[in-house]
């Protein structure tokens, strides 16, 4: 009789590969009298099967454009200057010192996009002139998620280990830039050395009611009692800023339980709504602020109760409408939730949702893959499929942008590879815009200074830059 | 081009005409070679800029006329390779693990696919899968899309025999990890 050892490697390796008759003999004699190998071949059996159900991954949005682009930059070569950015940030945020920590009532107007809240002295909405407006390259260096209020604008990117930062600009040239965690020591053994640190934070969403602007995500201390319970140490957070410059970092959403993430968030009639994981429910669930501080969960989020599935929300006026895989869902208070059964053909696997601004368009935009649905009352829907696959849409002064590719999977065979803007002033009916060199991560707000579109472009000599550039009347 | 031709006109995407095929099979299997790519070299910037190589290099067979009898699994053999190319230069840490699962960025952070994933980063098998090697990685991860043992063994380069032991051992391996975390 053969031992435990061989019969278990005869075991493992018939999972792949077919035994000789000998060798099946072998093993077979051996599991008849052996329980504990009968019992780890089925567990080997099991781990093969869970391998088998791990599900597909889409990859990111640029990957479809990269492709047939020869002098496309290695995204660890974009890493490590990320690195040295946060790097210092970082020590920028030591020298400024703290953010400061009083505590104020926000009182603000809720405005999904931040128009709403614009100083007077922002240029009037006058009708823009599609085929004259141009592009003018202002400024660089900045990326991410991008909103304007009425202080300037915050661009949430983030740096080495995910480490979030908040980029601010009052007029898109000159930026600055604030790490919203702390370098922490990582939990002993993990990490490249086991001795390097570690942010104690990320961020998923950032918003805006035209005054204030909320960044949520999660924190992991990395604590002694977070490192030895890996299952129950990351906190939903959020912090909040009234100038871009100073952030607050609120509490963790909860105080213990199974780990968690804040990954929508936005501005409610009385302060803020944000959607996180709630342990003592088990469930997806809204948590309510009025300072972006103290967060309470007011209810479960519509949809599946188990999969943080939120792919985009906008809010305006107290009415929120959210997608997720299952579909559009609206909300007149956060708690109750309505499912939007047809949308123009966008009721499923919407990425972005735009609500109303004034100024700018009067009505929700719903974006799905290059189709673009619009309502102004959520019942009655307009569909238009845009030449191209939507990078990014922004409710501006001129009415709603949207920007995308128009070449997916045809690289430089692509007869018409550059990127597209387009306008429409009615929802229904697009003009085409001229659009800077941006070919990655591109982003667009409006604000004090004007409509900003980040993103990264060629610089010319093989690699790519990042930049800033102003739309032009 | 014109937005506007009218109501209603489902105009899709262009597609440039030696790229059709290229781009049907990134819509087919963009996400489980990503997928396979994220598990294998446990960094998701890397993982999609290898998606973006594979699809590049079938891009080239297509414009060249050589497409492959069988897409899927062209698709997973240049994966692979790419996977265990980019290994072998960087060779990349577990520690990236952290990186992986607490980096968001542009097209990251709020995908609900890398939500999925940073909910399978904190799973007894992905830990215990990260303690293998990268060819082990890529052996187990080929045979849970149904791989058979010599085509394996073929996308490794290895000799039928060597990759029978691999592959006995990492499994093996991979239960000694998994009975470790339950512990």
């Amino acid at each position: 009789m053969i031992d435990h050892g061989h019969a278990l490697t005869l075991a493992a390796t018939a999972v792949d590969f077919p035994l000789d008759a000998s060798e099946r003999a072998i093993l077979d004699a051996h599991l008849r009298d052996c329980t504990a190998c009968r019992a780890e071949l089925a567990a080997i059996r099991e781990d093969a099967a869970h391998l088998a159900a791990l599900p597909g991954i889409r990859p990111p949005g640029w990957v479809r454009k990269a492709i047939g682009r020869t002098h496309r930059p290695s995204r660890i070569v974009l890493l490590a200057a990320a690195a040295l950015l946060v790097t210092a940030s970082a020590a920028a945020a030591l020298l400024v010192g703290a953010p400061h920590r009083e505590a104020r009532n926000p009182n603000a107007t809720p405005s999904a996009t931040g128009l709403a809240s614009l100083p007077s002295s922002v240029p009037s909405s006058a009708p823009l002139d599609p085929s004259a407006a141009s592009w003018t390259s202002i400024g660089a260096g900045v990326g991410g998620k991008l909103v304007g209020f009425a202080g300037g604008y915050v661009a949430l990117g983030s740096g080495d280990f995910g480490a979030p930062i908040a980029w601010f600009s009052t007029d898109g040239r000159a930026w600055t830039s604030t790490s919203l965690a702390t370098q922490v020591s990582n939990c002993p053994g993990s990490g490249p050395s086991g001795t390097e640190t570690v942010p104690d934070a990320d961020a998923a969403a950032i918003a805006t009611n035209g005054r204030q602007v909320v960044v949520v995500g999660a924190e992991n201390p990395h604590d002694v009692a977070g490192c030895q319970d890996v299952a129950a140490s990351i906190r939903p957070i959020a912090w909040i800023s009234d100038d871009g410059r100073t952030w607050r970092r609120s509490a963790p959403f909860y105080a213990s339980g199974p780990n968690g993430r804040a990954t929508a968030v936005w501005a409610a009639p009385d302060g803020w709504e944000a959607v996180a994981d709630d342990p003592r429910a088990g469930t997806l669930a809204v948590w309510h602020s009025t300072d972006g501080l103290t967060w309470d969960s007011i209810g479960p989020l519509a949809g599946p109760t188990d999969v943080p599935d939120v792919s985009a929300v906008a809010a305006a006026g107290g009415t929120v409408v959210v997608s997720r895989t299952a579909g559009l869902f609206v909300s007149a208070d956060g708690r109750t939730w309505s499912p939007i059964d047809k949308a123009g053909g966008c009721e499923t696997g919407a990425t972005q949702i735009l609500a109303p601004a004034t100024p700018g368009l009067n009505a929700w935009v719903v974006v799905n893959g290059s189709r673009i649905c619009t309502s102004v009352n959520l019942t009655d829907w307009s569909t238009k499929e845009m030449p191209m696959s939507i990078v990014s849409v922004a409710q501006t002064r001129f009415g709603v942008i949207a920007d995308g590719d128009t070449c997916f999977g045809a690289g430089t065979n692509c007869a018409d590879p550059a990127p597209r803007a387009y306008l429409t002033v009615d929802g229904v009916s697009w003009s085409l815009l001229a659009h800077p060199t941006a070919w990655y991560g591109r982003a667009l707000a409006d604000g004090p200074a004007g409509v900003l579109l980040i993103g990264s472009g060629p610089d010319g000599k093989g690699g790519l830059v990042s930049g800033v550039w102003r739309l032009e009347p | 081009m014109d937005p506007n031709p009218g109501p209603g006109l489902q105009a899709p995407i262009r597609i440039g005409p030696a790229g059709a095929q290229t781009g049907s099979a990134f819509e087919q299997h963009s996400a489980e070679i990503h997928g396979f790519l994220v598990r294998t070299v446990r960094d998701i910037d890397v993982a999609a800029d290898l998606v973006a190589d594979t699809f590049t290099k079938m891009l080239i067979e297509e414009r060249a006329g050589r497409w492959p009898d069988h897409p899927r699994a062209w698709l997973y053999r240049v994966a692979s390779n790419l996977a265990m190319s980019r290994g072998r230069h960087l060779q990349v840490a577990t520690g990236v693990d952290r990186m992986l699962q607490r980096r968001g960025g542009d097209n990251v952070a709020d995908s609900p696919d890398i939500e999925v994933l940073r909910r399978e980063r904190r799973t007894d098998l992905d830990q215990a899968l990260a303690r293998l090697g990268a060819d082990a990685r890529v052996a187990l991860l080929l045979a849970a899309q149904g791989y058979d043992g010599a085509t394996i063994a073929i996308t490794l380069g290895r000799t039928e025999a060597s990759t029978r032991t691999l592959m006995s051992r990492s499994r093996l391996l991979l239960r000694d990890y998994l009975r470790e975390d339950h512990r």
